[in-house]
């Protein structure tokens, strides 16, 4: 009995004993500046050691294998005095949290990644990204010329605080045979709302769907007015308040209750409970005409999802056809380096080096290089490669890749709040629990709330 | 030890007692400080919080304290004050159904079972799957093509409703859901406490003649009192903090339907941005689960020192 | 009379075992799912209408989960290292402590017994960003300590111990004490014992909570080498969506090892029933 006991105790002490040896010994690098451990330095062949090679942190949310490994090794072999290392977020609310609580307290992350136009305002806002100006200048990057100038939209007090990597094109990817089989001609770009239910309702057959959009919240009734209205879509034309009361929106909200009834859509409480996806549905021969230019990697992925027919791809319908301007070309992966870095030179390189030319590897996995430097026919190249008789590659190149005018999104006034305003109200009315007039006002009524109590 | 016959018998009380306090403090000392250190530094962090504004581009330095403007926001905070009046509804069936039907496969699981160690680990299991996992099964059997459904439909109900998306019921859909997943676990610390309960007991009141009820009532139940005070209380606070499943399986909707406290601070902080405002209704929420916690706890012990 | 009695308790058992049996089909029913995802190629795993197994096998899910791809062996070393340490340091010091307030009667106690529920109540969430602050000053940050340190401090498992040990009548305690026992010795050699469903109770849901614990995971390591399971987990998660058929491949992996945890700790646990009643 005593020996069991001395023995428990001993154990207990040992634990103890370990905890606090743990402790003191990760102690010792003292704190903030993590590259340092010696973790990190052995993952880079120990370099760090002669103190001259500079060690960069690049946060992202992509996943390793889906191209930043690949970048990561090639800018590392090809640079001997600055060695990158990537380290990957996930990108929701918690990952998000630890981005920015790294950023407001080190110098950590040099260079990382926002996804949307909300997280980059807020990081901006927080002091977190550093103005790029200066040294834009000193590496001779002139933004509007190499990513258009709609990328001046991002100025902030004549300052930039990031640039986006890629840009990409809200797109339909459609099942040519359908088309065939049903006789319909094959849409084209900017064609209107009226053409695209003419194909939609000849296509809709039994089990078939004529259009998918996912289930994403209040957006399946509210994408094609953002067509119309442009990425400020919610909120009136000078921002001063909340525009979500408008003919636009209702008739982009009616159309979609219409298909809905008319069975062109599928029920939005099927689509969530059922965890449709438009791989799924387009790849299955579920849905003759999908949203989400994302899904092409599934396309690619013959094994998992074989298929046997081409893939089309077509510009999302403008709701009166008299509009110029699509608003279906977006940045995206917007990269900043953080203002408490300690090497911003150094960044700099980095991201001259990746964005005019080290990201390709990214390409295959979806992300369309936004740099002017990029030849387009060389991205083509790398997006489809091998799987080019998969798709219409005129379709792919004058759509999926097509150089439309940049549409950016200016105001972020309460926009996180407004979102779910909008999803609560709307799904409401997708439920039948209330009428469409209904949702709008509602709607309308508590973002202005959200909208005054952000502004005060 | 020769100067202690000198002293009187009051000092050698006070010694004794000095000596049993201190015997006191040092079971509990490494655990105060661990916990110091890790919950109560935090929380405090979190209570100046919720007294601030945070202008978050000065780092730390941008926290001022403005006093009690965030507790008096929140009341005519519409999300606030729906998931305030979600989350007692929640509570209230959570807290009833789990203690019952824990209870009894409890009290069940302790007499002569066939197969019991298999019941044990399947009850159990629903509290270890992955909740992503558990999110995704219940949309799929909810839906309208699920097997919920078809047993509705086979029962004669025409069009039976989705239990998870209407607004009417998704709140009880979630409880359910909730309550099947502590239910294992529960049982479990319910029967760690029926084992203890001394055999004697039963053995005199089966002398006596004594039904199962009146075993129930007047053995088991009061001698259970210090484990049930446990679970009720543990269970109140869970209710309070249901999070992950709302977070990935409903987002609390439709409509307003399941937005609950910890997953509206939880999305009022990082998703829209405002700490403080979340840490104000944390600390709400802190009072109010405290203030239930304390009534127990007085009545409880009392109890206790009644037997 | 006694063959009646028999026959009563034998019915008993009948409805009992049918009862907990269906209770038992339902709560596991999930879990077959999981396995049935995880037997799934991606396409099938939200089959209408609903199925539960595929009528094919297929186990490349789990060849991809485990392979090298994923260092799944790293962070399955690295989830058992944080577990069982944090579980073994916490389950002694909740005894300690759980003695302490339970049978030792000192100044105060109530009070800081008291402040120890509020702690308790705090929403978790709330307290993520000063730990990653506190934790970065402590240089904790992205090591397994970040995990293992709070861990070792359940304010739940004192409780838990603090109100199994009430139940133990104080008598046995005074018998000790006569016997000239001290505090520490009646702790461990005859109250800890008494108490070993409870402890194996604890040790359980400790384990169970250490082991799936995401939301710290996520927050505190940084270092692809120190991740643990769950967060290994969002590995499988596309940018875009979720591929449940890795997911649940992986969730099945990352439960095995509290199925045995469960299932060696339950022995003690049912063998605590009969030393229950022994001990009188």
């Amino acid at each position: 009995m005593d020996m069991k006991r001395t023995i428990t105790l001993l154990l207990t002490a040992l634990l103890l004993l370990s905890c606090l040896a743990g402790c003191g010994k990760t102690e010792t690098p003292s704190g903030t500046d993590s590259k340092d451990t010696p973790n990190n330095a052995a993952s880079t062949g120990g370099q760090s050691e002669t103190g001259e090679v500079v060690q960069l942190q690049w946060w992202g949310a992509v996943a390793e294998e889906s191209g930043p490994q690949e970048v990561v090794d090639s800018f590392n072999a090809s640079h001997t005095d600055i060695q990158v290392e990537y380290v990957r977020y996930t990108n929701d609310d918690a990952g998000n949290t630890k981005l920015d609580m790294s950023l407001m307290a080190s110098g950590d992350a040099d260079v990382f990644v926002s996804y949307n136009d909300t997280y980059l305002q807020k990081r901006v806002d927080a002091g977190n990204a550093l103005a790029l100006n200066d040294l834009l200048t000193t590496a001779g990057i002139d933004p509007s010329e190499a990513f258009g100038a709609g990328v001046e939209a991002y100025l902030r007090d004549g300052k930039y605080y990031m640039l986006p990597a890629c840009v990409s094109n809200d797109c339909i990817l459609y099942n040519k045979q359908m088309f065939d089989d049903a006789g319909v001609a094959y849409p084209t770009v900017g064609w209107t709302y009226d053409e695209f239910m003419a194909a939609a309702e000849a296509l809709t057959s039994d089990g078939v769907y004529g259009y998918y959009y996912p289930a994403w919240g209040a957006q399946p009734a509210t994408d094609f007015a953002k067509r119309v209205l442009g990425s400020n879509w919610m909120y009136t034309e000078d921002g001063t308040g909340v525009n979500i009361d408008n003919d636009i929106l209702r008739a982009s909200f009616e159309g979609y209750m219409d298909r809905v009834a008319r069975g062109i859509e599928v029920d939005f409480v099927d689509n969530s409970t059922q965890q449709m996806t438009p791989q799924d549905m387009l790849l299955q021969g579920k849905a003759a005409m999908v949203y989400g230019n994302w899904i092409v990697r599934y396309v690619n992925d013959t094994e998992t999802y074989p298929h046997d027919f081409k893939v089309g791809f077509a510009t999302v319908p403008t709701l009166d056809g008299s509009q110029k301007e699509l608003y279906t070309s977006s940045y995206g992966d917007y990269m900043s380096i953080n203002s408490k870095s300690e090497h911003p030179e150094e960044a700099m390189e980095f991201l001259k080096w990746y964005l005019e030319g080290g990201m390709a590897p990214m390409a295959k996995y979806g992300r369309i290089p936004g740099h002017s430097g990029f030849d387009r026919d060389s991205v083509v190249e790398l997006a489809f490669g091998e799987n080019a008789d998969l798709y219409d590659m005129d379709e792919a190149k004058a759509v999926f890749m097509g150089l439309f005018d940049v549409s950016v999104r200016t105001i972020t006034t309460a926009s996180s709040e407004i979102d779910t305003v909008l999803n609560e109200e709307f799904e409401k009315a997708f439920a039948g629990e209330q009428t469409v007039d209904e949702a709008i006002a509602n709607a309308q009524a508590r973002a202005q709330v959200q909208f005054e109590d952000a502004q005060s | 030890m020769q100067r202690g016959k000198t002293i009187s018998g009051d000092q050698a009380r006070k010694r004794r007692k000095i000596k049993n306090a201190l015997t006191g403090y040092s079971f509990i000392i490494i655990n105060v400080v661990g916990v110091f250190i890790f919950w109560v530094v935090p929380l405090i962090f979190s209570l100046i919080l919720s007294f601030s504004k945070w202008d978050q581009s000065q780092g730390l330095a941008g926290i001022k304290i403005i006093g009690f403007e965030n507790y008096v926001k929140m009341w005519s905070d519409e999300w606030f004050r729906v998931s305030l009046v979600n989350n007692i509804k929640f509570t209230v069936l959570y807290v009833v159904l789990l203690l019952v039907i824990s209870f009894f496969v409890a009290l069940f699981l302790k007499e002569k079972v066939i197969g019991k160690k298999l019941v044990q680990l399947g009850t159990y299991l629903p509290y270890v799957v992955n909740v992503v996992a558990i999110a995704a099964v219940f949309l799929a059997l909810f839906s309208r093509m699920g097997p919920i459904s078809a047993f509705f439909k086979f029962l004669g109900v025409e069009d039976p409703p989705l239990f998870l998306n209407e607004s009417k019921y998704a709140l009880y859909a979630v409880t359910v859901i909730c309550v099947w997943q502590a239910l294992g676990y529960t049982a479990m610390l319910f029967l760690a406490g029926l084992i203890n309960v001394p055999e004697d007991l039963y053995e005199a009141a089966d002398l006596d003649g004594a039904g199962w009820r009146h075993k129930l009532l007047h053995v088991t139940i009061p001698m259970l009192r210090p484990t049930t005070f446990f679970i009720t209380v543990t269970t109140l606070i869970n209710s309070f903090k249901v999070f992950g499943l709302i977070n990935i399986m409903t987002n609390g909707g439709p409509g307003t339907a399941t937005t609950m406290l910890v997953y509206n601070i939880y999305r009022t902080a990082f998703r829209f941005n405002k700490m403080e405002f979340a840490s104000a209704q944390g600390m709400v929420l802190l009072v109010v689960i405290f203030i239930i916690s304390i009534i127990q706890f007085r009545v409880q012990n009392r109890k206790y020192e009644e037997m | 009379m006694k063959k009646n009695y028999y026959k009563k308790q034998r019915l008993g058992t009948v409805i009992r075992t049918v009862i907990l049996w269906g209770f038992m089909l339902l709560c596991i029913f999930p879990f077959l799912w999981m396995i049935g995802a995880s037997l799934k190629k991606e396409p099938d795993v939200f089959q209408t209408p609903f199925t539960l197994f595929p009528d094919y096998l297929y186990l490349d899910n789990y060849a991809a989960v485990w392979g090298g791809k994923y260092n799944y062996a790293q962070m399955f070393g690295n989830s058992v290292f944080v577990t069982v340490i944090s579980v073994v340091v916490a389950v002694i010091l909740c005894c300690v402590a759980g003695y302490g307030f339970a049978r030792l009667k000192f100044p105060g106690r109530n009070k800081i017994f008291i402040l120890y529920l509020a702690t308790m109540m705090i929403p978790g969430q709330l307290l993520m960003v000063p730990k990653y602050l506190m934790f970065r000053e402590m240089g904790i940050y992205n090591t397994h300590w970040s995990l293992i340190l709070p861990a070792c401090f359940s304010i739940y498992g004192v409780f838990l111990m603090r109100q199994n040990m009430q139940q133990i009548p104080e008598s046995i305690s005074e018998a000790a004490r006569i016997d000239g026992a001290n505090e520490w010795q009646i702790c461990f050699k005859l109250i800890m014992p008494l108490c070993k469903p409870a402890i194996i109770t604890l040790v359980i849901l400790l384990f169970t909570w250490q082991w799936n614990d995401y939301d710290n995971a996520l927050l505190f390591l940084q270092d692809k080498d120190l991740y643990t399971l769950p967060l290994g987990l969002t590995y499988f998660m596309d940018e875009t969506g979720l591929k449940y058929n890795l997911i649940m491949a992986a969730g099945i992996i990352t439960i095995i090892p509290i199925f045995i945890v469960f299932l060696v700790a339950q022995k003690y646990f049912i063998g605590g029933l009969t030393a229950g009643s022994v001990k009188e």
